[in-house]
C-alpha cells in the first residue's frame, strides 16, 4: 500500500471520476505540514551539452516510425505508408496517426518513469476521441470551426480547446490537456491527454509532446525525502532552440491552487538548473507543471530533489 | 549541496512566506485526506523485439485473504463449487427495462448492446462521402457506441478501458497493449492481426474475439472487417477488477462476438462456505461458460463449469467451498456468441 492524495476512483455529484493521483511521502500526512506554502529562489542555469533526442520512448503500435520528435518528418512518413489515394484513407487519419505516434511514445516514457498518462488522437465527430473518462464532445467539424472551439468533457467539468489550438484542463483532482489540430467540414482532428498517476522526481528522459507545433505541458510530483524548509530541485531540460519555460507549482490537495509561478529562460542544448525552493513551515509535496513554448522540441532529462 | 542549509529559510524570505501562509483563504485550508491504495507498479516484458511496459490487472483483495497465505495457497487448491441453481424471474427480454447505460460519447443512440443494432442508423445519419467519411468509420463508431457504454457500466464498480479504431492508421491501443500496425490487404491475406500484450504476441484471427490472459494481466482483442487498407480492431483491458456488481453491466456484442467478463469473486468475510448469487438477462437460451482462475496467476484454471441460462431474467446461485477458507478467485464468464447478455447483480455472501 502507498499513500496517494486522492483515491483511485471517486464519485462527484453521482459521476464516477478516476482522478489524477500523486504519490505522497509518509511525512506528508503530518497535519502541521498540510497547509505549507512555497516560493522559488533564483535559479542557476548552465548549458552542459548539445540537444539530443536519444533515449526516448517507443510507440508499440508503430515500431518502424522515424525516431524523431519532428512533426513534419512523422507526418510525411504516415503520408508515405497511408496515401490519400487509398479509398479508405482521408486526411484527418494521417494527422491523427502522426499524433498517435507521439502520444504512444509519450505514454511509454511516462510509464518508464513509473507512472501513467493516457493520450490519444482521432476524429472527435466519429469514431470519437476519449482518454479514459475524458472525451471530446462529438460535433461536426464545421460546428466547432464556426464556434472557434471544441469542448472536452470531463467528470469534473468541461474545458474549451481553440480551433486550431491547445488548452490545459486543470480541475481540483484532474489534470488533462487537449489540442485541435485541424478542422474540415465534417471531420476534425483532436488530441487528448489525461494524467492518471503523476510521476515523482523522474530520473529518465520524458519528452514534451508537440503536435503540429502545439507543445503540451508535463506534470510531475516534487517530493523531498524528509520535511525541510529548503529544497533544491536539480533538473535538466534539453531544448532545440532558446526558449522560456513556464513553471507552476500546484497544491496536491487541489490542482487549481497555484503555490507559485516562475519563468525559466533556457539556451539551446542541455540546460541543468539548480532551483532552490523555500517553504513555510516546510516545502510541501507539490505538483510541478512545466510548459515549454510552442514550436520547440523539449525534453525533461531528470528532476532530482534534495534533501 | 554544501552551500544550502536545508533546515533554515534565509531571513529575507521568511516574512514573505509567512505572509503567504497566513493569507491563504479558507478554500486552500480544506485539504484532501491522503488515502492508502494499491500500488500499480509499471512492469516490463520483452514481446518479440519490443520492450512493453504495462500495468498489471489489479485485484482489490480483502485484508482477511492477504493476511493469511494459507487461504491464497491451500484455499485455492481445495476450492470447489456446487450445482448451478437457476430460477427464472421473467421470460421477457426488453432492453428498455434493463438499466444499462447509453454511450457517454454518443448518448443520442440510446441503449445499445450489439453493434448490429446501431450500425444502420449511423450509416444513414452520417453517409459516406469519400472525402471525409469512409466505411470503416461507421463500423468503428458503432463499436464505440457499444464499448464506451460497457466501459461506463463496469467503471461504476471498478475500471475497464477500451479502444476501437483502424488497426493500420490511426492505430488501436490501450494503456498496456496495442494492435501492431498492419495493412488491411495483408490482414485479409494472412487472416489475422497481432496484438502486442503483456501475455506476449497474440494472433487474433479475422472476426474472432480473443481473450488475452497473462500471469498478471486480463484483457481481450477483436479483429473485425477489412475495408481496403483499413480494418477494425477493438481492445479491452481490465485495469482493476470489480468485486461485486450492483448496477447492470452489459457484455459487449461486436459483430455478434461477445466479449468475456471478469470479476473478483470473494466473500466479504473469512468463511469455508459461501453462496454466489448473480442476476442475468439474456435475449435467448444460452450456455454461459464460467472459469475460476487463480488470483496468483490468472493463466491457471482452478475449475470450470457451464450454466444453462434461459431467455429473460434469471437468478443463478451456487455454493463455493474450500479449506481453510473460500479464497478470492477470478470469475471469468463467457456467454455464447450472438447473444445479448447483461449481468445485473453479482454478490458473494457467507453461506
Amino acid at each position: 500500500m502507498v499513500l496517494y492524495n486522492f483515491p483511485f476512483k471517486m464519485k462527484i455529484a453521482g459521476e464516477v471520476v478516476f482522478p489524477t493521483v500523486a504519490k505522497l511521502p509518509d511525512w506528508a500526512t503530518n497535519a502541521a505540514y498540510r497547509n505549507a506554502v512555497a516560493m522559488p529562489g533564483k535559479p542557476e542555469i548552465k548549458v552542459v551539452g548539445p540537444f539530443s533526442e536519444s533515449g526516448l520512448g517507443k510507440a508499440i503500435e508503430f515500431p518502424d516510425a522515424p525516431e524523431t520528435m519532428d512533426w513534419d518528418t512523422i507526418l510525411n512518413w504516415v503520408k508515405d505508408i497511408a496515401p490519400i489515394e487509398e479509398e479508405q484513407i482521408v486526411e484527418w487519419m494521417q494527422t491523427a496517426a502522426a499524433a498517435n505516434v507521439i502520444c504512444s511514445r509519450f505514454m511509454d516514457e511516462y510509464k518508464r518513469a513509473g507512472s501513467l498518462v493516457i493520450a490519444k488522437s482521432g476524429d472527435p465527430y466519429i469514431p470519437g476521441v476519449k482518454a479514459e473518462d475524458i472525451r471530446f464532445v462529438s460535433e461536426r467539424g464545421m460546428t466547432v470551426a464556426n464556434r472557434g472551439y471544441g469542448i472536452v468533457s470531463t467528470p469534473a467539468g468541461n474545458f474549451n480547446v481553440p480551433v486550431p489550438g491547445k488548452a490545459t484542463g486543470i480541475f481540483k483532482n484532474i489534470l488533462a490537456w487537449g489540442a485541435v489540430l485541424e478542422s474540415f467540414i465534417v471531420q476534425w482532428t483532436g488530441v487528448l491527454m489525461k494524467f492518471r498517476e503523476l510521476v515523482t522526481n523522474p530520473q529518465e528522459r520524458i519528452s514534451f509532446p508537440s503536435f503540429r507545433g502545439l507543445t503540451a505541458p508535463l506534470f510531475l510530483t516534487h517530493a523531498s525525502s524528509i520535511p525541510a524548509p529548503v529544497n533544491l530541485a536539480e533538473f535538466s531540460i534539453s531544448t532545440n532552440k532558446p526558449q522560456t519555460v513556464v513553471l507552476r507549482a500546484r497544491s496536491v490537495d487541489d490542482y487549481r491552487d497555484v503555490l507559485f509561478e516562475d519563468k525559466i529562460s533556457l539556451q539551446k542544448g542541455q540546460n541543468i538548473i539548480d532551483y532552490p525552493i523555500f517553504g513555510f513551515p516546510v516545502v510541501p509535496t507539490m505538483v510541478i507543471e512545466l510548459q515549454p513554448e510552442n514550436n520547440t522540441s523539449t525534453i525533461l532529462d531528470y528532476w532530482t530533489v534534495y534533501p | 549541496m554544501e552551500r544550502f542549509d536545508f533546515s533554515r529559510v534565509p531571513p529575507d524570505k521568511l516574512p514573505v512566506l509567512m505572509a503567504k501562509f497566513f493569507a491563504r483563504g479558507p478554500a486552500a485550508m480544506v485539504r484532501a485526506t491522503p488515502v492508502q491504495d494499491l500500488v500499480a507498479p509499471t512492469r516490463q516484458v520483452m514481446v518479440g523485439e519490443t520492450l512493453l511496459r504495462y500495468h498489471p490487472t489489479q485485484l482489490p483483495l480483502a485484508q482477511w485473504a492477504t493476511e493469511n497465505p494459507r487461504i491464497m495457497e491451500q484455499g485455492i487448491e481445495n476450492f470447489g463449487f456446487g450445482e448451478f441453481i437457476v430460477r427464472r424471474i421473467t421470460e421477457t427480454f426488453d432492453i428498455n427495462r434493463i438499466p444499462i447505460k447509453p454511450s457517454p460519447l454518443f448518448p443520442q443512440f440510446g441503449k445499445v448492446l450489439a453493434t448490429e443494432d446501431v450500425l444502420p442508423r449511423i450509416q444513414q445519419e452520417i453517409p459516406v462521402d469519400r472525402t471525409e467519411i469512409v466505411e470503416w468509420m461507421h463500423d468503428a463508431t458503432a463499436t464505440n457506441v457499444v464499448m464506451t457504454a460497457r466501459e461506463a457500466e463496469y467503471n461504476v464498480h471498478s475500471q475497464f478501458v477500451t479502444d476501437t479504431g483502424d488497426g493500420y492508421i490511426p492505430g488501436v491501443r490501450v494503456a498496456s497493449m496495442a494492435f501492431r500496425r498492419l495493412n488491411g490487404y495483408d490482414y485479409a491475406r494472412r487472416g489475422y492481426a497481432t496484438v502486442v500484450s503483456p501475455a506476449g504476441e497474440i494472433n487474433v484471427p479475422r472476426y474472432t474475439m480473443r481473450t488475452i490472459i497473462g500471469k498478471d494481466f486480463l484483457g481481450w482483442a477483436y479483429a473485425g472487417a477489412q475495408y481496403g487498407i483499413q480494418w477494425k480492431g477493438v481492445l479491452g483491458q481490465l485495469v482493476r477488477l470489480a468485486d461485486r456488481i450492483t448496477q447492470a453491466v452489459g457484455f459487449p456484442n461486436i459483430d455478434g462476438r461477445v466479449a468475456p467478463f471478469f470479476i473478483l469473486q470473494q466473500p466479504n468475510r473469512e468463511t469455508q462456505r459461501a453462496i454466489v448469487r448473480m442476476v442475468v438477462d439474456s435475449n435467448r437460451d444460452q450456455r454461459m461458460r464460467i472459469t475460476f482462475r487463480d488470483p496468483n496467476d490468472y493463466r491457471r484454471v482452478i475449475d470450470e463449469g457451464e450454466i444453462e441460462v434461459p431467455k429473460g431474467r434469471s437468478t443463478i446461485e451456487f455454493v463455493v467451498a474450500s479449506y481453510p477458507a473460500v479464497p478470492p478467485v477470478v470469475n471469468h464468464m463467457q456467454p455464447e456468441n450472438g447473444t445479448k447478455t447483461v449481468l445485473n447483480a453479482f454478490e458473494v455472501r457467507r453461506g
